[in-house]
């Protein structure tokens, strides 16, 4: 892998001329309050790479709260046209734990039937990485996510002395940075490397992820899930902030004329108490604890099984957004290790 | 539907102000008036017709002449939709069902005159506590494009879609900071959304102007309490104002 | 090409959410909110196996997964009964024979009637159970040979919501399967039969031999446990006993999460499992 360094002005001079350019939509994180998100830029200015994490992850681009799949003219069938905005784009600045999650994402709707929808929107984006410069009190990525950030990123960028560091991971990623002043790398391996671990977490998953589909499994009648159940608000923030969420909805919306319709998907997710309610009225999911459970399960224990990586990045973002102050994975796995049940949490 | 639909437009126990965010629809009065025909709507025409195929009510049931009058107006309608918070629950007229006393509320409002026969009043309603309703419309006022959602999926015959989740939602999809965070009490993770979280947007704490969610977690409330040092008459305050139901208790 | 379309025409052949068109045949009420619906698709044969569904939507009002009652077929025909509880079987009630739908699928999977060949099959059915379930019933009817015994066992609320009354007398009258049916309750209604939820029928059976014959389950959630509990009771093993499992099918293609059982997308795992592979799920029954 290529290892290439720039000044960070000439960074922003790039990000500027690419701008200009207009190849692609430039996106990148800025200030909104006093928080971040990654927002299109029209310019490198507002571009602010020291930040601790987003609102919004980034899959917001692949997979948009709520996005046209079809338009048709109501009540004829013939006219239903599939539909899709794969406008190409840069998104400059994502943590690691939240490529890991598009690397989740990105299985999901690629493997078994295909969504061209999500894939398209992905083939048509450049992922430019970044090792995080900042602290972020409920983040617990490093105790969670192994390699995955290299499988999708296109450039990962890491920060040193008013320089980047950039690491050329694909072809993509060198076709994008042509025509920026990107030098010979001058910093040693050992520099760097203490540079992408400069920012600590605080928080850790109390144990080896490697073990926790096995210790979930065990743990099915904890009273965790019943005693956070009752704290819970079925609010979903948990589910909406979360990178590796992806469960959707898709309703049919029409113009007043009553002659043009869409039908769109929206995000949707399990914590919500109507998820899981069928046509007659049943809900499959309609106790709080179970959905909590269910949620949990997925993050750590359905979705390893699946793929064989953790399903939550760490990004500590579902225990921030949390009113209730429940829904951290640390959090539950904590509680679980400290109310062990007769000998059944391994 | 084969002919337009027959739409009629009532107020009771209300400010008027969810039926003049119909008024204030501007180019989509059009399209509305394409889609459906008015036949009765006090607030922008004259006019009067023997029955409705949707009749839309704005306002509360607070005397005994409005229970007739919406029994009346349901016998003749094929559809009747309550419209407005005021319409929903009671909305903010329910307020004073939380005195003890009906005469006092008077006395204070009317002073010496509050006797007067004219203002004869009994604990509000919400119109679905005197005639059936087929669908309900929440919010203080209306959300105008949820309005014409409603509008748009009777004519489509299809059931109105209403959100039973919680203004949390719309405000994460807006990248808000939680206001909880910025020391404001906020009934967000309570109240009903469709709203698109237009006042925790704008900085102010939701008050529950579309009521909350089928299933509020009223007693979850409490961990917001400990977490950020309130008391629970500062967030019942709250949740009374619009006439929605669940209590905070200890 | 449209404002918000960048994809072209490469969506437009790969979108797996786009609907094909099927025309309504026929059309005919079976009781009071459910009915039954003939499709034609253009040009080609749906291609389902018995037990598979599909999403049926009407533009403007949404999609709905529907079973296929009909068995498989080269035929450009396939059936459905649909019960009308929601706006878009409202709106595919309203439609006339001649108006169109938008049909993706078939999806899911289906009653392994290959590896049913050779053994007795015993179909215990409830409610619109019954329509997934005739999709196979008039499979095993129409390949008679391949099977040894036939039993269905058919059960639902009250007299007015029995399915395809006239199959069922049909495959009473039949000398080469045995048919037998109860209702939870007359309500009011003439009935002369059985009165008794499902489970009653079966201590009614005789010589069902456990290890040569299958058992399909198909009815309302609240039935599984208890046919189940009756079927060990007869000494049926776990892997001689398959179900077909509802769901909320949302996109139908293991994407949405709406239908998932623990780690498994019904949609696409299911809804046909033999109990033996999923009985270990939490949320299966």
């Amino acid at each position: 892998m290529e290892i290439l360094k720039i000044s960070e002005n000439d960074f922003m001079s790039f990000l500027d001329k690419k701008i200009d350019e207009k190849a692609e939509k430039v996106i990148g994180v800025v200030k909104k309050g006093s928080h971040f998100v990654f927002n299109e830029l029209e310019s490198s200015d507002k571009l602010a790479l020291d930040y601790d994490v987003t609102m919004l992850p980034p899959k917001k681009y692949f997979q948009p709260p709520k996005e046209l799949l079809l338009k048709y003219k109501p009540g004829n069938p013939e006219s239903y046209r599939a539909v899709n905005n794969c406008d190409p784009m840069a998104i400059v600045g994502i943590h690691y734990y939240d490529l890991a999650a598009i690397y989740m994402m990105d299985r999901a709707f690629s493997e078994g039937e295909r969504d061209e929808h999500y894939m398209k929107k992905r083939d048509n984006s450049i992922l430019v990485g970044l090792y995080p410069t900042k602290y972020f009190k409920y983040r617990f990525a490093k105790s969670v996510v192994r390699d995955q950030a290299y499988k999708v990123a296109d450039l990962m960028m890491v920060k040193m002395n008013g320089d980047y560091v950039v690491e050329v991971v694909s072809e993509k990623g060198k076709d994008f940075i042509k025509g920026g002043n990107f030098i010979e790398n001058t910093y040693t391996l050992q520099e760097i490397d203490d540079a992408k671990n400069k920012v600590k977490d605080d928080q850790k998953i109390p144990i080896s992820v490697e073990l926790i589909p096995d210790y979930l499994g065990k743990n099915h009648g904890h009273p965790v899930w019943e005693v956070f159940g009752e704290k819970c608000f079925s609010c979903g923030s948990c589910v909406l902030v979360c990178p590796t969420c992806y469960c959707f909805d898709v309703r049919d919306e029409v113009e007043l004329n009553l002659e043009e319709g869409k039908r769109i998907r929206i995000w949707d997710g399990c914590m919500l108490e109507d998820f899981a309610v069928c046509a007659d009225g049943h809900n499959f999911r309609k106790e709080k604890g179970q959905r909590f459970r269910h949620r949990i399960y997925r993050k750590g224990k359905h979705l390893p099984e699946k793929y064989h990586y953790f399903g939550c990045v760490g990004c500590g973002r579902c225990q921030y957004s949390c009113a209730a102050d429940i829904a951290g994975p640390v959090k539950v796995i904590k509680y679980m290790e400290d109310n062990k049940q007769g000998g059944q949490n391994v | 539907m084969g002919s337009k639909p027959k739409v009629a437009f009532f107020d009771f126990a209300c400010c008027e102000g969810c039926q003049l965010q119909i008024a204030n629809l501007e180019e989509d009065v059009i399209g509305l008036t394409n889609l459906v025909d008015v036949v009765e709507f006090r607030e922008i025409l004259t006019g009067k017709a023997p029955e409705y195929d949707i009749a839309f009510i704005e306002g509360s049931i607070t005397r005994k002449e409005d229970e007739e009058r919406i029994k009346d107006i349901r016998e003749r309608s094929k559809l009747l939709v309550a419209f407005g918070q005021c319409a929903v629950s009671g909305g903010i007229n329910r307020l004073k069902n939380n005195r003890e006393s009906l005469e006092d509320v008077k006395k204070e409002v009317y002073g010496d005159s509050y006797n007067m026969p004219h203002l004869d009043t009994f604990p509000t309603k919400g119109v679905d506590e005197v005639v059936k309703v087929d669908f309900h419309i929440p919010g203080c006022p209306i959300d105008k494009n949820e309005f014409l959602s409603v509008v748009k999926a009777i004519a489509l015959g299809k059931a109105p879609s209403i959100p039973n989740y919680p203004v949390c939602i719309e405000c994460k999809l807006r990248e808000n900071e939680c206001l909880f965070d910025l020391d404001q009490v906020c009934l967000g993770p309570l109240a009903r959304a469709g709203c698109g979280a237009v006042c925790p947007s704008n900085g102010v704490p939701c008050d529950a102007c579309r009521g909350t969610v089928d299933n509020p977690n009223q007693n979850a409330m409490h961990e917001i309490l400990e977490k950020y040092n309130y008391t629970i008459d500062e967030i019942q305050r709250k949740i009374n104002l619009f006439g929605v139901k669940p209590e905070v208790k200890k | 090409m449209c404002e918000d379309c960048t994809c072209g025409e490469e969506i437009q052949k790969n979108s797996i959410y786009l609907p094909e068109v099927a025309e309504l045949v026929s059309k005919k009420k079976m009781t009071d909110i459910d009915s039954f619906f003939e499709f034609e698709l253009k040009g080609h044969s749906l291609g389902h196996l018995p037990g598979q569904f599909a999403e049926i939507s009407i533009p403007g009002i949404g999609e709905a997964p529907i079973s296929i009652s009909s068995p498989p077929s080269d035929d450009n025909k396939f059936e459905m009964v649909i019960r009308n509880i929601g706006s878009v079987t409202n709106a595919i009630h309203s439609l006339n024979v001649g108006d169109k739908v938008g049909i993706r699928g078939p999806f899911g999977t289906s009653f392994p009637m290959n590896n049913l060949r050779g053994k007795n099959l015993l179909f215990v059915t409830g409610g619109i159970g019954l329509v997934p379930a005739r999709s196979a019933i008039l499979y095993a009817l129409q390949n008679r040979a391949d099977y040894k015994d036939i039993t269905i066992l058919f059960g639902c609320k009250e007299p007015g919501q029995r399915l395809f009354t006239d199959e069922i007398e049909e495959w009473k009258n039949r000398n080469d399967i045995t048919f037998l049916e109860t209702v939870d309750t007359c309500n009011g209604e003439k009935w002369e039969g059985n009165v008794g939820v499902i489970t009653t029928l079966l201590p009614k059976l005789k010589n069902i031999d456990p290890l040569e014959t299958y058992a399909i389950v198909v009815g309302p959630p609240i039935m599984y446990k208890y046919v189940i509990m009756s079927l060990h009771d007869m000494d049926f093993s776990d892997k001689k006993i398959i179900v077909s499992l509802e769901r909320r099918m949302k996109c139908g293609v293991g994407k949405c999460g709406h239908c998932q059982m623990d780690n498994i997308y019904v949609c696409q795992d299911g809804a046909v499992f033999y109990y033996d592979d999923i009985k270990h799920l939490k949320e299966a029954l």
